[in-house]
């Protein structure tokens, strides 16, 4: 690829909407089942500026990866029902008819999965799958698309790409499966790279030299990323931004210096706390956040946190609206910004879900 | 490879030892089967019979009589004891009519089931969908010699729309009318398998339609057509291989008994049939373990082609 296109991952180009590469606006995906919808997905917005690595993290079950399957219609499960819109590039990806959606899948937005073992077809090589999608995107000849596989493979650390092209799936290691998925996914230079817990099921190791990976050829690419994950140390390395979800909400979206430094929603402070620490006195137990996320099939109305959430109060009875409660910071929260801050703090400064009398006393005094 | 062949060699030779032995076993112990009374006509006097039983060994040890005819299937002299016919000679002249059948009912089979699994796996629930599941069900339940004497004798004999039955050589009435004399007892036979092979393959098509890498497929913006067969169907069709792989076998090793007789075809399988109701040891022990020959062969081109179609699996 060449020179890449204009990084904005500095602050103060919120506001030009020609920027953004992906918006989605209201995005809600719900599948049929026989106790009624579920909602996976409810009232999705966000947006994504080109070049930027923007995370999505939360819980199993938060939406995460729904959301980003949505994106490339490839949900899937009877009676599935999709709202609001997913604009990539000034094309509505939920309404745009099948055959303008293929042309964009694997071309323009591409996807790496979370499980290189069952991701990639056994019974086909490695380089023809490589192959197939070049030449189902572009007019190459077979040696064309051959030398172009080679080279992909090549860019993405597997060495003697030339020889191994002919190898199947199941005579690679997990890591360079997940080599080969990247690698297939950036074949034909795509604007949006979609990653769905693509180290989730690797090694400790070969996880860091993935994120690198994509990372590297995110740079010299100039594409932009949405890497959804549940790790947090993950998020923190690689992310410009970061959108938290629970119970198929985004809940908190900021970009991450900041959610690290200020995070608003007590459901975030409950994730970072989960954090060891590296630094100071182990706890004997690492914090948890009590509890169970809720049922995507009974949501609780109001905050879907408030089971969960040890500040909850009466107004979390009634659902919080996503607010930009200082420039490009949104949260979901009724506590106001001096109660979050005074509330998630323990006696050591460390953030957490805290569920001290204090604050528990505080929350009876002065209602946010 | 050649380690692959040397097992199915060996085991070859153990699958024939345990059959032969076997029939040879349960002809012996049947009662009032002594075959040199049987062969000796109406009415023999006790010297004839001595003289039959002399004649062929029957007062030989068992043992003795198993490997003499061991040695006969083996060299060709096996003769029948019902008619004396030489039985390899009258096997090689069956043998054409059981291929053209085999051939050409493994075909129907192979594509009916993988075209109505399709079919059930693409629309699942759907009117087709039920539709291709009632046909199986029909197809499994109906009975071989049913279907096809209904076919031989509406169809054939009273509408005259196809031949009721009997074989035609190529060399006799060409390519078509020897087709023709085929296509219903193919059917008939493919009825069955097409039943089951299409259950077997959507099922399978179904898991494989879910797996993770048909959504890579879909991901990589691949057209249906593509994501289906090539992606999906390769994967659903390994275990249907197994199976065909079997069924051909044994329709080819003589066990299309019920329809090469029903439709008059006088192939391995009819002279099997016509064997056993004559109790004559000879021609059923030969066919049998032609039968398991066959078997154990296609068993290993299976395996091969196993091999091919799943690349993780080592011969």
């Amino acid at each position: 690829m060449t020179a890449p296109i204009a990084l904005s991952t500095s602050d103060g180009h919120g506001a030009d909407p020609g920027d953004d590469l992906l918006v989605l606006s209201g995005l809600g995906v719900a599948f049929g089942s026989s106790r009624g919808p579920i909602h996976a997905v409810r009232d999705v917005s966000l947006r994504m500026r080109r070049g930027e690595v923007l995370a999505v993290v939360g819980e199993s079950g938060s939406g995460k990866s729904v959301t980003a399957l949505t994106l490339l219609g490839l949900t899937r499960g009877p009676f599935s029902t999709i709202t609001g819109s997913a604009t990539f590039d000034g094309i509505d990806l939920i309404a745009a008819p099948d055959k303008q959606l293929r042309a964009i899948r694997g071309k323009r937005i591409a996807m790496v999965f979370q499980d290189p073992m069952s991701s990639l077809n056994p019974v086909i090589r490695i380089g023809e799958q490589i192959a197939e999608q070049l030449r189902a995107h572009e007019s190459l000849s077979k040696a064309q698309a051959r030398a172009r596989t080679i080279e992909a493979l090549g860019e993405v650390g597997i060495p003697r790409a030339a020889e191994r092209i002919d190898s199947f799936p199941h005579e690679f290691s997990g890591g360079m499966r997940q080599r080969v998925m990247i690698a297939m996914a950036l074949s034909c230079g795509p604007e949006l790279l979609i990653a769905d817990e693509p180290t989730t099921a690797l090694d400790v190791t070969v996880q860091a030299q993935i994120l690198d990976l994509i990372l590297r050829l995110r740079d010299e690419r100039g594409m932009s990323v949405m890497l959804v994950t549940h790790d947090l140390g993950v998020v923190a390395e690689t992310a410009d931004q970061v959108a938290v979800m629970y119970g198929g909400r985004i809940v908190e979206q900021a970009p991450c210096e900041e959610l690290f430094a200020d995070p608003r929603h007590p459901y975030a402070w409950g994730l970072l706390g989960s954090i060891p620490p590296l630094t100071g006195d182990r706890p004997e137990y690492l914090p948890t956040i009590a509890g169970t996320p809720p049922s995507p099939l009974a949501l609780p109305a109001g905050c879907p946190f408030r089971a969960r959430c040890p500040h909850e109060f009466d107004a979390c009875g009634e659902l919080p609206l996503l607010e930009e409660r200082t420039p490009r910071h949104l949260d979901r929260c009724h506590l106001s910004l001096d109660e979050q801050r005074r509330r998630r703090s323990g006696a050591d400064g460390r953030i957490g879900l805290l569920h001290d009398d204090a604050a528990a006393g505080a929350a009876t005094q002065e209602p946010a | 490879m050649i380690g692959f062949i040397i097992r199915r060699l060996g085991s070859m030779v153990l699958v024939l030892f345990a059959v032969s032995v076997l029939i040879f076993v349960i002809f012996n112990v049947i009662p009032s089967n002594d075959p040199a009374v049987r062969m000796a006509g109406k009415n023999p006097t006790p010297t004839q019979i001595e003289a039959i039983r002399r004649d062929w060994g029957f007062d030989k040890p068992v043992t003795t009589q198993y490997v003499r005819m061991i040695e006969k299937t083996f060299n060709g002299e096996l003769i029948s004891y019902s008619n004396r016919q030489n039985v390899t000679e009258r096997i090689k002249e069956g043998l054409p009519r059981t291929l053209s059948l085999t051939f050409f009912s493994s075909l129907f089979m192979l594509l009916g089931g993988i075209l109505l699994g399709m079919l059930g796996a693409l629309k699942p629930n759907s009117k087709s969908d039920r539709a291709v599941n009632a046909f199986a069900v029909t197809g499994i339940s109906l009975p071989v010699f049913w279907t096809g004497s209904l076919a031989s004798y509406y169809l054939g004999s009273k509408a005259g729309v196809i031949p009721a039955g009997g074989y035609v050589e190529i060399s006799e009435g060409g390519v078509l009318q020897w087709f023709w004399h085929l296509l219903a007892p193919s059917i008939v036979i493919s009825l069955l398998f097409i039943g089951i092979y299409s259950r077997v393959v959507r099922g399978d098509l179904l898991d494989a339609l879910r797996a993770d890498y048909v959504r890579t497929a879909e991901a990589k913006g691949l057209s249906r057509r593509r994501v289906v067969v090539r992606h999906a169907l390769r994967n659903a069709l390994i275990p249907m291989i197994t199976l065909w792989g079997l069924d051909v076998a044994i329709t080819l090793g003589g066990g299309a008994v019920l329809t090469e007789t029903v439709f008059d075809l006088d192939g391995v399988g009819a002279y099997l049939a016509e064997s056993v109701q004559t109790l004559d040891v000879p021609p059923v022990l030969a066919i049998t373990m032609f039968g398991a020959i066959a078997v154990v062969v296609m068993n290993a081109l299976v395996d091969i082609l196993y091999a091919y179609l799943d690349p993780r699996i080592r011969l």
